[in-house]
């Protein structure tokens, strides 16, 4: 997998990325990522505290697999600032996506992505970056608390872009915090997805969305 | 850095907006304001509902749930479709848990019963089953809310004043002030002397979400004054025409039975030396001495014994209650068959009843186990003889139980692992032969005009056996039907006419709960003070089936020591119990009487426990001709 060379690029300007650079910025991002990721956990606990525990416990449980269909509209960093350089773009990239939930049980879900970033491109010299990504695996439910369930995932899958040649394969990490409306409608209030983009270097975009899920069946 | 602020921003925003939409609160009905002195009631029946809670945490109850998933039927209303029986000890000294019952099934050792049993444990564990009953949920149904029932979560509003049996209570409405999944909504009443919650009625609020997959199901709670100044749970009637509300699901009817609050060891030692030095001095009077064969059946009765004191202080056997319903009845019944057959036991054949709701029984020695379920679903005199009649043949047969339960350490163990650690079943071959031979012993007794009346039960038994597999499911003894389906006394089955739902002289088998009441305090069984009703439609029949509760509640009274005068006008009014039908409400015992009756609608023809030729009191033993 390579990048695409851009024809115009001014060689002169060529900075390489040290490798010390590298690790700071790769540093950099998992701070970044820690902060959201505590973020969302210590909000998760404050819902613990304002939504009162259940007294008494539940006489059944029903385990029918259920499956969701859902969109969401996303903002994120692509983490490129063009011409092979991995670095944090100067605006974020919006996209929109789609997903399909298939509940196993109550310990796990399947949960499928696409995900389309192309809105709002930030022009690296001639190139528009734009990131898509396909991916699929376990979403799992930590606690409900009434209509609010905080999830965990990992979705693996791949990725195509406007800057690469093929396909990257990309690993997603995950969470977020379902809100059940009714009982055909859940809101996806809150999502964060970290992706890691297998390339040389490696690629770490983050993005951030929100969307609505229809349970067909 | 700019973007990063957005993305945190909005995630902020939307989250909070999620909270701001958790925290609203359910709508109820606006609460009527209470006057000070319902306030004040209020109070004291919340303080004193925190008093039992205290109470009862320091005590050990059985709990039993029988459930039955239901769907509509044009011609019965509505059927059983399957069924699931949980037995619990509750374990209150740390939380509100239950530690299951184990099932013998699921000791079974073999490589194919083996991992199949594991993966049903799996499955379980992964909560990959359709849907699963939680059987702490169904014994928590014994409190309105074990943390938070007071006014700061709860809003009261008067209904009214209403009689419970003898009861006078204070009726409330109850709805949470608070948001949260399992509390309490519906209706309360408190009766008037100590301010207990003598029962309540509604559901546990849901998760707030039809998309969550916890349930709670709409319940009806009693308790019963069993001791001065103690009520305490003691029966759960639970009904969801659709198990999940809106869909196409089964419903379900349950009914979760609470006992053994103050289980005692029993006081077999002092009753069987007075017995069995009586009974020795009786038969061999000269002898000094122990022969072989004596010392083998003392030995037999020595596990024997050990067994029934074991399951009694488990809770799974009633304790002997002389001059009970097992006297009155069901000892009768044994006599009524053994003196025509000329059997000659060298002990008096005793009948106990297993408090399981189980259609089962079994043989310990010279006792007969009969399970409540059994008895309760038994719809006459024959019906019960042609059961008896088979464990009499088991006992003239020799066939005993395991000698090892003589030796005292094997009995050491959970009350949780009764079921798996004592073996009281009969072998498929012991069975088939008890079976002909209790054939036989029919033929010669007085019930050999009856016998196709009986075998309706079975014909009943074997329609719904695929439904009610957990009802057949024997937890200790044998159950009724063989593996294939078919009942051991096929014989019977084969006498009886085609079962006809509309045939309203037909009564082939009874709902549970048609006979018997147990005390829960000290679990004697009782015989049922109600009024017995013949089935107006087949609707009316419900067969093996749950059905509603509603106890008449009176205050705890003393029981009146034997022989006192105040017992005596109650007593003489009573006929002799070889004379007394067995079935007839008159003939419950007035002594110890639980102080509640279940109003179930029963048949007019409950069976009556005629003696042939024998004293009841003192049941004969043919002379001679002992089976060696």
């Amino acid at each position: 997998m390579h990048f695409v060379s851009s024809g115009d690029f001014p060689f002169d300007k060529l900075k390489l990325t040290p490798p010390e650079s590298e690790i700071q910025r790769e540093l950099d991002v998992l701070v970044a990522m820690k902060k959201t990721t505590g973020f969302l956990l210590s909000l998760a606990l404050a819902s613990v505290a304002v939504i009162a525990h259940g007294q008494v416990a539940p006489s059944g449980y029903e385990h029918e697999a259920k499956v969701r269909v859902g969109g969401f509209g996303s903002i994120g960093q692509p983490d490129y600032a063009g011409n092979g350089i991995a670095q944090g773009a100067p605006q974020p990239l919006f996209g929109i996506g789609a997903y399909v939930d298939v509940r196993a049980n109550r310990w796990l879900t399947i949960e499928s992505e696409g995900r389309w970033n192309r809105l709002n491109e930030y022009v690296a010299y001639t190139t528009p970056i734009g990131e898509d990504t396909y991916s699929i695996g376990p979403k799992v439910p930590i606690k409900s608390f009434g209509r609010i369930t905080p999830y965990g995932k990992f979705l693996i899958g791949f990725g195509t872009a406007t800057f690469l040649n093929g396909h990257a394969t990309v690993l997603s990490y995950g969470g977020g915090v379902d809100v059940h409306l009714n009982r055909r409608l859940t809101l996806r209030a809150g999502d964060f997805e970290f992706q890691q983009w297998m390339l040389t270097p490696n690629l770490y975009p983050y993005y951030g969305s929100v969307g609505i899920a229809y349970k067909i069946f | 850095m700019t973007f990063r602020k957005i993305s945190l921003n909005f995630l902020i925003l939307t989250m909070g907006v999620t909270c701001s939409y958790a925290r609203k609160q359910p709508k109820y009905e606006q609460a009527r304001l209470l006057t000070v002195e319902q306030s004040a009631l209020v109070d004291k029946a919340v303080a004193q509902e925190k008093v039992l809670i205290k109470d009862i945490k320091m005590r050990t109850p059985l709990v039993e749930t029988y459930i039955q998933d239901t769907k509509p039927d044009q011609k019965l209303y509505e059927v059983p479709v399957d069924d699931q029986f949980i037995l619990s000890r509750v374990d209150f000294g740390k939380a509100f848990f239950d530690k299951g019952y184990v099932n013998r099934q699921d000791d079974h050792k073999g490589f194919f019963k083996g991992s199949l049993g594991a993966m049903t444990g799996l499955t379980k564990m992964l909560g990959l089953e359709k849907f699963t009953y939680s059987d702490t949920g169904f014994m928590q149904m014994m409190f309105i809310d074990p943390t938070g029932f007071d006014q700061q979560h709860y809003e009261f509003s008067f209904v009214r004043k209403e009689f419970l049996g003898s009861i006078r209570t204070w009726v409330f409405d109850v709805h949470p002030r608070v948001a949260g999944m399992g509390r309490f909504y519906g209706r309360i009443w408190v009766e008037d002397q100590d301010n207990n919650v003598v029962r309540f009625n509604g559901t546990y609020t849901g998760p707030s979400t039809e998309d969550s997959s916890k349930y709670y199901f709409h319940f009806d709670s009693w308790r019963m004054n069993v001791q001065p100044g103690i009520w305490l749970p003691v029966e759960v009637y639970v009904e969801e025409s659709q198990r999940i509300e809106g869909t196409k699901s089964v419903g379900l009817k349950a009914q979760t039975h609470f006992w053994g609050y103050s289980l005692k060891l029993p006081t077999r030692d002092s009753e069987n030396v007075s017995v069995k030095v009586d009974d020795a001095v009786d038969r061999s009077a000269d002898s000094q001495d122990v022969g072989p064969l004596q010392a083998s059946r003392m030995w037999v009765t020595q596990a024997e014994n050990n067994v029934i004191d074991r399951l009694v202080e488990a809770g799974l056997v009633a304790p002997l209650n002389n001059g009970g319903y097992e006297n009155k009845v069901l000892d009768q019944i044994v006599v009524n068959l053994v003196v025509p057959n000329n059997l000659a036991f060298t002990d008096q054949i005793h009948t106990r009843v297993m408090l399981t709701d189980t259609v089962e029984c079994t043989t310990v020695g010279n006792t007969i186990l009969l399970s409540r379920g059994l008895i309760d679903s038994l719809p006459s005199e024959e019906a019960i003889a042609s059961v008896i009649s088979m464990e009499l043949a088991h006992i003239a047969m020799g066939h005993h139980i395991d000698t090892r339960y003589a030796f005292n350490d094997r009995l050491l163990f959970p009350d949780e692992s009764s079921f798996v650690r004592i073996n009281m079943y009969h072998t498929d071959h012991d069975n088939e032969e008890a079976a002909k031979k209790a054939m036989e012993y029919l033929q010669a007794s007085m019930y050999k005009d009856r016998l196709p009346n009986a075998g309706l039960y079975y014909a009943q038994l074997v329609d719904r056996s695929k439904q009610l597999k957990a009802l057949n499911t024997p937890k200790l003894g044998d159950s009724l039907l063989k593996t294939d389906g078919t009942p051991w006394m096929g014989e019977l089955a084969k006498m009886s006419p085609k079962l006809d739902w509309d045939d309203l002289t037909q009564t082939a088998a009874l709902p549970l709960g048609s006979w018997l009441k147990v005390d829960p305090w000290d679990d004697t069984v009782h015989m049922l003070d109600a009024k017995r009703y013949a089935p107006m439609n087949a609707r009316d029949k419900m067969p093996f089936e749950v059905t509603p509760i509603f106890f008449k509640l009176a205050r705890y009274e003393e029981p009146q020591p034997a022989g006192a005068p105040a017992a005596a006008p109650a007593a003489a009014s009573l006929p002799p119990a070889a004379t007394q039908p067995a079935g007839d409400p008159a003939a419950a015992p007035a002594v110890n009487q639980p102080a509640a009756a279940n109003t179930t609608g029963q048949p007019a023809t409950p069976p009556p426990a005629t003696p042939q030729g024998a004293d009841t009191a003192q049941q004969q033993t043919p002379p001679a001709q002992n089976p060696q």
